[in-house]
């Protein structure tokens, strides 16, 4: 194991040295009152630059792709290595030390999510005619499930598929939807038997995302970036071979989905966000504004490195147990818990610090441009399952207490609708 | 870096027989003889890290009171100290102090975990100040010496430690320079002052998930109600953080100024999540919570005590937030 994980290392650094910079020490470290003067978290560039960064993406991962790195845990025949998250784990750190595009509009949600979902629940030419695709950067995936009135309560979902010779025909919104407006697929959750409970009557189906009837409007968040959605689809068509798992069985399709979000979201860690809540950059804030000697201020800082060691080391400890070959535990719920948390108390420790400057925008440096993360961070409380939710799991999972009372889980999804326990 | 070299089964067998231990055990009675019969010191070799969390997150969850904290800082102390004439203790610093041994002068004080005339010696820590440099000596009294200045402590938990405080006496059996031996020893009492906060929380979580799940209001169990589960998940995101961060701890002992470190942040950690876990359990019990019939109470006052000891969590985070600021390169986090 060690030598075969040695050589695997070996041969990534190869790539990465043949087709990227890497990275010199101090150049990842922001360096107080030089350079552009934002703290961003979620993208906020015009959709020409937007573009611009897509087209990067992707012909990077057509670079990993190409030379092995594209899936590492995928089956050979859709152009993987089958090699375990580990090793998925090790490339991401080397690569970190590149100076590469950041893959994340294909990753997140296409490669990290969608793509497992295939794998498991598609038919064979259907991964076939995907799975490449999208692992070799061509093809973008969104995921269709919130709606208006389905968001934790995602098994409520309204949009309709109806049966009509090979085909569904699909009508409904979608909304929230995370890069639909760069996507070419979308998995969409389709409620096809309204006489069913609401989680048996749903199915799922692989949508192209260029199909006359999806109509994709674009929703700007409160941090000025626009890069979530609705997505209307009206009349759209999709074959019968593009159903995931069974009819009425999308639910399972979207555990799988689910269970991937987890995995994904929480072990973050890099990023201008994460710069510019590092110890070197608080300290030259602090010192900017004259809060050095204040006790306060030097506590609650104690504080949040303290939360940020402990974030680091469940993450850490997760990765070991993958190392060791068990799956990690609960760590996971609470490390995303957390991850959204710190950001969320750094980026208001900052915002106690400069005080008005944060409402105002003076031209001073390192003062306005933490708004932008301020504003950034409710969204991580609620984007992969709201701290809600979060916390409905490790209560009923981890603590063993009750479930919370469903009133609606067995009763046919026609029902609930009419007396208003879906939705409004 | 300590790995666990205990597997599962046998990690579960020995909390079966600690748990056992300090069920069985009398009030002020001595550990040391029943973790002797358990071949408790093997144990302890073999995997200093989870031999010390399990002892003390035990000793939390029971609330007993014993000497093991004297244990773990005369197993660092006693290397640069003479041959002990007999049984010793070490006087904490009291807890104005923090994890600074009180300074040298005229007046003495600290706290005892038990009278000093259960012991024959006392190792008392001292700060000395000489041009501008800090170090640490440490005197060995006899311990009835320090019996006219000792009193037991008045409050609300009843561990049953001793305050000292008064004249210092003047004739210690020995002067030693500690070099680094008290600070190895701070960070090994932290750590396991830290899995005892733990232990504590960990009992009274559990609790309160008891409570939660029987008792019934408006037709069914409170734990059912989200206002109730969020906060005890959010006692579980506390402490599952903090247990990460006293694991860690473990992992840097072997250099001794990351083990300062990282056992301060432990406690630290270990503090707040008393703190945050302790008042919604309180809550989370209702009116029960706040009654000396139920067991509650217990818990909260020994975690607020245990809290205070070797820094509590305000001190330490302003001790802690000034040294990142004022010493360059110093970064917590990096060393994990």
């Amino acid at each position: 194991m060690p030598s075969e994980m040695d050589e695997f290392v070996a041969t990534a650094r190869e790539f990465l040295d043949a087709n990227a910079t890497r990275r010199s020490g101090s150049a990842d470290l922001p360096e107080w009152g030089v350079g552009e003067d934002r703290i961003t978290y979620f993208s906020t560039d015009p959709p020409e630059v937007d573009a611009a960064k897509v087209a990067e993406s992707r012909a990077w991962q057509r670079t990993r792709y190409e030379n092995g790195f594209g899936w590492v845990t995928g089956p050979r025949a859709y152009g993987g290595r089958e090699l375990s998250t580990l090793h998925d784990l090790v490339y991401d750190g080397l690569e970190a030390e590149y100076d590469v595009p950041d893959t994340g509009v294909l990753s997140l949600i296409g490669l990290g999510m969608i793509g497992p979902t295939i794998l498991a629940h598609a038919r064979d030419h259907i991964k076939d005619r995907y799975l490449p695709a999208m692992y070799r950067g061509d093809a973008i995936a969104c995921q269709l499930f919130s709606e208006p009135s389905a968001g934790s309560d995602l098994a409520s979902v309204e949009t309709r598929a109806v049966r009509d010779g090979d085909d569904w025909v699909v009508d409904g919104q979608k909304v929230w939807t995370s890069v639909a407006q760069h996507a070419q697929i979308g998995l969409c959750l389709c409620r096809t038997n309204p006489d069913l409970p609401k989680h048996k009557g749903i199915t799922a189906l692989l949508v192209d995302m260029s199909a006359p009837g999806v109509e994709v409007r674009p929703l700007r968040q409160m941090s000025g970036g626009a890069d979530f959605n609705e997505v209307f689809l009206t009349g759209v068509r999709v074959p019968d071979d593009h159903r995931l798992g069974e009819v009425d069985g999308g639910w399972r399709v979207a555990l799988t989905t689910l269970m991937n979000e987890r995995a994904t979201v929480g072990g973050e860690g890099a990023g201008p966000a994460a710069r510019a809540l590092s110890l070197p950059f608080l300290t030259e804030l602090l010192r900017a504004n004259g809060r050095l000697d204040d006790g306060a201020t030097r506590r609650r800082l104690a504080e949040l490195y303290a939360d940020q060691a402990a974030t680091e080391y469940l993450n850490h400890q997760a990765i070991r147990k993958l190392r060791a070959g068990t799956q990690p535990g609960p760590e996971a719920s609470v490390s995303k818990l957390m991850y959204a948390r710190n950001l969320t108390r750094g980026a208001h420790f900052a915002a106690e610090v400069v005080g008005p400057r944060l409402i105002a925008d003076t031209g001073e440096w390192g003062t306005y441009s933490w708004t932008e993360l301020l504003l950034s961070t409710p969204a991580l409380r609620i984007l992969g399952g709201t701290e809600e939710i979060m916390k409905n799991i490790l209560a009923e999972r981890v603590l063993g207490l009750p479930k919370e009372p469903s009133i609606d889980s067995r009763s046919p999804f026609r029902e609930l609708r009419r007396s208003g326990t879906a939705g409004s | 870096m300590t790995t666990t070299s205990l597997d599962a089964a046998t990690l579960d067998l020995l909390t079966g027989s600690v748990r056992e231990l300090f069920a069985a055990l009398p009030a002020g009675g001595d550990l040391g003889p029943a973790l002797d019969e358990l071949g408790w010191a093997e144990v302890a070799a073999e995997d200093p890290a989870t031999a010390t969390t399990l002892l003390f997150t035990e000793q939390g969850r029971s609330l007993a009171c014993t000497r093991a904290l004297d244990a773990v800082l005369l197993a660092e102390l006693d290397p640069v100290l003479p041959p002990a004439r007999g049984t010793r203790a070490v006087l904490l610093p009291t807890p104005a102090d923090g994890d600074e041994p009180s300074r040298h002068g005229s007046t003495l004080t600290g706290v005892l975990l038990a009278p000093p005339g259960t012991v024959d010696e006392i190792v008392v820590a001292t700060t000395h100040l000489a041009d501008g440099e800090r170090s640490v000596q440490l005197d060995v009294h006899p311990a009835p010496v320090l019996a006219p200045l000792a009193h037991p402590v008045q409050g609300f938990d009843t561990a049953g430690w001793v305050t000292v405080s008064g004249a210092r006496p003047s004739s210690p059996h020995e002067r030693i320079p500690a070099g680094t031996a008290w600070t190895a020893a701070a960070a090994a009492a932290q750590r396991a002052l830290a899995a005892e906060i733990l232990g504590t929380c960990d009992a009274a979580l559990r609790i309160a998930v008891r409570h939660a799940s029987d008792r019934r209001q408006f037709g069914r169990p409170i734990a059912e109600f989200q206002a109730v589960r969020h906060r005890l998940a959010e006692g579980l995101v506390a402490l599952e953080g903090a247990r990460g961060v006293l694991r860690s701890a473990w992992e840097v002992t072997d250099d001794p100024g990351g083990a300062m470190w990282a056992a301060a942040l432990a406690k630290l950690q270990a503090g707040r999540a008393q703190a945050r876990i302790m008042r919604d359990v309180v809550q989370v019990h209702g009116a029960m919570g706040v009654s000396r019939e139920g067991s509650v109470h217990r818990y909260v006052s020994r975690a607020a005590a245990l809290d205070v000891l070797l820094g509590g969590r305000r001190l330490l985070a302003e001790s802690m937030g000034t040294a990142m600021l004022l010493t360059a390169g110093i970064d917590p986090v990096a060393r994990l």
